[in-house]
Parts: C-alpha cells; structure tokens; sequence
C-alpha cells in the first residue's frame, strides 16, 4: 500500500497515438514519479473547467522515470477524448500514486496477461519484475488495430477474431503455463477473463493476482465508492486494491 | 487580519469553512494533503451504533455538474469511531471536530448520543435525518415531523453539546421541518443532504443503482439548497450551515449572503483535496480587499 500520496499539477510533456484509439501521454510529475510502485494509479482532471466532469478519472501507471509518469489509456468517453487532444504545454491536476501495486516476486516464471487497455498496469509489472523473474507478456485483443508495438520487450499477442478463441480460453492459458512452466499470473482486463485465468491457474496450482477497476470518486479511501465485494466482505478497490489475489475475489 | 471567527450558538469555529460529513472520512484521510488545523471545522462520516456494510456496488455515478452516490452509510460502528477514529485527532488543537450519527432507530441515536456526549474530542453532534440511501431511518425521519420532534427531544436529552440537526431540502416544507428540528432542541440547522435521483443503465435497461433511487450532490443542487437555506434563515434567528455544491469562493459568498453562518464543503473534497483550506485562505484575502467583515455579507 502506498502510504504517500501528493496533488501536483502538471504538464504534459508528450502524447502520442500508438494503436487504434490509444494513446500514452507523458505527464512531469516528479514527486508522483519518485513513490510509484507497480501496479499504482493516479487520479486526474482536466485544467479546463469542465462541469460535466467534475471527478478525477483513475489511471493506471503504465511507466515513470525519474520525473515522469506515462499512462496507457483508451479513448472511451467525456474526459478520455479531452485527454487525447492535450498537447505539449497543457496541465493537468493529478492525485499520486493510489493503490496498493503489485505483490513483487523473486525467481518465478510468471506470465501477465492483459486483456484490451488492461495491458497497462502489467506493463510497470513487467519492468519492476522483469530483473529477477522470467517474465512472459500476453495482450488479449479484439481486433489487431489495438494492437501496441513495443520495442524494448517483448510481448505475444492474441487477438480474438483471428485466432476463433479469447486470450482466457482456459486451454490457452493452461497451454501457456505448461509451456512456460509458469508460477505466478497476473493478469488485468475483463472480469470474466480474469475469472477464468483464475480458475484454470487455482486448477494447475499457480497463483493468480488481479488489478481491479472500478468507478471512484475520491482514490484515497473515503468515498466508499468503488468497493467491490469479495470472499472477505466489500473491499475498496482504491485503498484495499486495485491489486487482489485471486483467491479474495472468487 | 480580518477576523473570521464564528459562533454558531455555543459552538465558536476558527472560521466559517466547513468539511461534509461523508466527504472527509474521519478526517485523518485529509492529513496527508491539508493541515487539518486551519479549517473551521470537520465533520466525520456517519455512524450508526453497531456499524453497516453499506449497498451494493456500483456506488457512484457521474452526472452533470454533480454525482451520485448510493454508499448507504458503510461505517464500522461507534466502539471503533471511539477507539480507533477520535484518538488520531487529538493532536488537532484549532479545528472543530462534529460527529455525524445516522441510526436507524430513534433508541440507536439516543445511544450513539449518549456515547459520543463522554468524547473530549467530539465538539458538537450533527444528526443525520436525512440520507436518502438507506431502507429505514435516513430521510424517512425527515417526512415525519412527529418523529423528528421524538427524536431530536430523545438525543437534545442525552447530549450536553451543540446539536446540529441535518435536514433534506426533498422535503414538502424545510421551513416546517426546521421549526420542528429547533422546538426539539436542535442548536444548529445543517442543510441541505443530497437530493434523491435515479440513474439508469441503458445498455442493460436496468435502473443504475442497486436500491433504485440515489443521492445527488455537486453544484447541480447548490440552487436547491440556496433556496433552503435562504428560506429557513428567513424564517428564524438559527445558526445556519449551508452546504450543498459549494466549490468556490462565489459559493461560500452566496450561502453566507443568504443566511449561512458557515459552510460545508462536500463533493469538491474528492475533486480538490485541498479546497477546505484553500476556501479559508481565499475568504480572508476576499473580505481584506472588499474592506467587509463576515457581518456585511448578508441580503440587500
């Protein structure tokens, strides 16, 4: 859990379209920046006075350097399209970093499925873990034109309509774990295909770790907005989350 | 320096800036961002006697100028607000710390009542009559005059402080409500709780929220709730804190214009954690400039 966190307003520093209606924007916030673990959030709001928007938006931290934050993000609404068309210059307040962050591992084989813009979070999973692990990355997509490219590393894609089965589909995942000879999953992304990564994982005794999303008001645990319920009663996913094992949620 | 103390009756506060209960937790949430010590005074998320685990997701829904929110007073009870919430303000020596008790039952105010009466930490007493997201008690206390007059007489009995009783503006006569709420013995008239709504899901065709209807809060009502305050301070001689959208210095101005004697801050606090302080800061500099003291900001 992180314990620290800070309001800054900052400036976009970058932004650029890297797959059909997504982007990653590079924000300077170097005190946010300098207390990020995997797995984090920000919140945040547009500058521009916008009454139809008044709430900070939660965001995964898909990277950060010293002084930077970069978010992954897809364009699905109000504040997402006002977000796209930022440019270098322009501010935005922000509330960093939330939530608790991935649990970190040592010696494992782990594989990080994402499914759609879920891919994020497991991006900043795969740099803090890729040291001391091996570390397999999956994206589950629907059409290839969500498709990123990365260069630094690698990551095996899956799209849905090409291959006739979802990036969960449980011989697929039990696939993978053989194949990798997987220890540990963490995975982000529809609820039913992390529903079912779990179970196939809980099957072949692999742990499975889940980052959770939900609507918030506040981020830091005192709207009780964004609970979610699970096997230990309702739980904030701000606070208490976003990253449960799986064994908590089902 | 201009002076912004206000007395609320007994109750003095530093200043008129206020945090709703619901929108600060208990307070300490805040500590990371704000020093706490320069607000007027907090007032803590409800509690009810025994603690309730609160609706169903989805809680909160987003709509213009406001939200909504179907929370349905999640708390952990009074033992743990005594044992583990008061104990972390004690350090606080400027701000006013009011305690919010929402139960279900008449007897389960009067218990909480009774408790928080012992609490050196526990400044002045708000009773929530008014939330809207709860199956009994809530706002259903508020469309029954008789048991507003039961109940505030049951919790004035028990408690030696200032009581604040906190009204709904969706209600056929606030200024009737507020008559009785004083007669029973309330000190301090809170107003306005959030308005009720419904959202609906239209992909699913289903109604948004678990319990149907929800609170709205934000700017959208703040009119609604100018209007309750300006009527009920029309009405009677009654320290006033008026709450309902305030996310800017205009805001604070209007509330006060129209017979507030504080303000409460609500939804804005999750969208700008440091608004409370910032609010003080920006009424002290607005009064110097105008030459005007909290007194002149009243009706023409």
């Amino acid at each position: 859990m992180c314990n620290q966190k800070i309001i800054e307003t900052c400036e976009v520093k970058f932004q650029e379209k890297v797959a059909s209606e997504t982007y990653i924007i590079k924000i300077q916030a170097a005190k946010i920046a300098s207390l990020i673990q995997a797995g984090n959030f920000v919140t945040l709001s547009l500058q521009e006075n916008n009454t139809a928007c008044l709430l900070k938006r939660p965001f995964s931290i898909y990277d950060w350097d010293k002084g930077h934050v970069y978010i992954l993000y897809k364009v699905k609404g109000k504040v997402t399209t006002l977000m796209s068309k930022l440019v270098s210059g322009e501010k935005l307040d922000i509330i960093g970093p939330l939530g608790n962050g991935f649990t970190q591992c040592k010696n494992e084989n782990i594989l990080l499925v994402g499914g759609g813009i879920g891919i994020a979070p497991l991006l900043a999973a795969r740099k803090s873990l890729c040291d001391n692990n091996n570390v397999v990355v999956v994206h589950g997509v629907r059409h290839r034109s969500e498709l990123v490219t990365w260069k630094d590393f690698e990551v095996l894609p899956h799209v849905d309509d090409e291959k006739g089965y979802f990036v969960c589909n449980s011989a697929n995942i039990s696939s993978l774990i053989k194949e990798h000879k997987i220890t540990h999953i963490k995975t982000c992304g529809p609820i039913p295909m992390m529903k079912e990564i779990y179970e196939v994982g809980n099957k072949m005794n692999v742990s499975v770790e889940v980052s959770l999303e939900a609507r918030m008001a506040c981020g830091f645990g005192v709207c009780l907005g964004c609970v979610v319920s699970t096997n230990n009663g309702y739980k904030k996913v701000c606070v208490d989350g976003p990253v449960f094992s799986g064994t908590d949620v089902w | 320096m201009v002076d912004l103390k206000v007395k609320l009756g007994k109750l003095e506060l530093q200043n008129p800036i206020v945090t709703a209960s619901g929108t600060f937790g208990y307070g300490v949430e805040y500590a990371q961002f704000v020093d706490l010590d320069t607000i007027g005074a907090i007032t803590l998320k409800s509690i009810t006697l025994k603690g309730k685990v609160g609706n169903p997701p989805p809680r909160i829904a987003e709509t213009p100028s406001g939200m909504m929110n179907s929370i349905g007073l999640e708390n952990l009870g009074l033992e743990h607000l005594i044992q583990s919430c008061l104990p972390k303000l004690d350090n606080l020596k400027k701000v006013k710390v009011i305690a919010n008790i929402a139960g279900h039952t008449i007897e389960e105010n009067i218990e909480c009542a009774r408790e928080l009466n012992k609490q050196k930490r526990v400044d002045a007493l708000e009773l929530n009559i008014s939330c809207p997201n709860v199956s009994s008690g809530g706002l259903a206390f508020c469309l029954d005059l008789n048991s507003v007059d039961v109940l505030v007489r049951g919790v004035r009995k028990v408690y030696d402080g200032s009581l604040i009783v906190k009204l709904s503006a969706a209600v056929p006569d606030v200024v009737k409500l507020a008559g009785v709420s004083m007669e029973a013995g309330a000190d301090i008239l809170s107003l306005i709780n959030t308005i009720p709504g419904v959202e609906v899901d239209v992909e699913q065709r289903k109604l948004f929220f678990s319990r149907g209807s929800a609170g709205l809060s934000g700017p959208a009502i703040r009119p609604i709730a100018l209007k309750a305050v300006y009527e009920v301070a029309k009405a009677y001689q009654v320290p006033i804190i008026g709450m309902g959208g305030i996310g800017s210095l205009d805001d604070v101005l209007k509330f006060m214009i129209v017979g507030a004697s504080a303000v409460s801050i609500g939804m804005m606090n999750f969208v700008r954690p440091t608004i409370a302080t910032e609010l003080v800061v920006e009424l002290r500099e607005y009064l110097s400039m105008k030459k005007l003291k909290l007194s002149d900001l009243k009706l023409q």
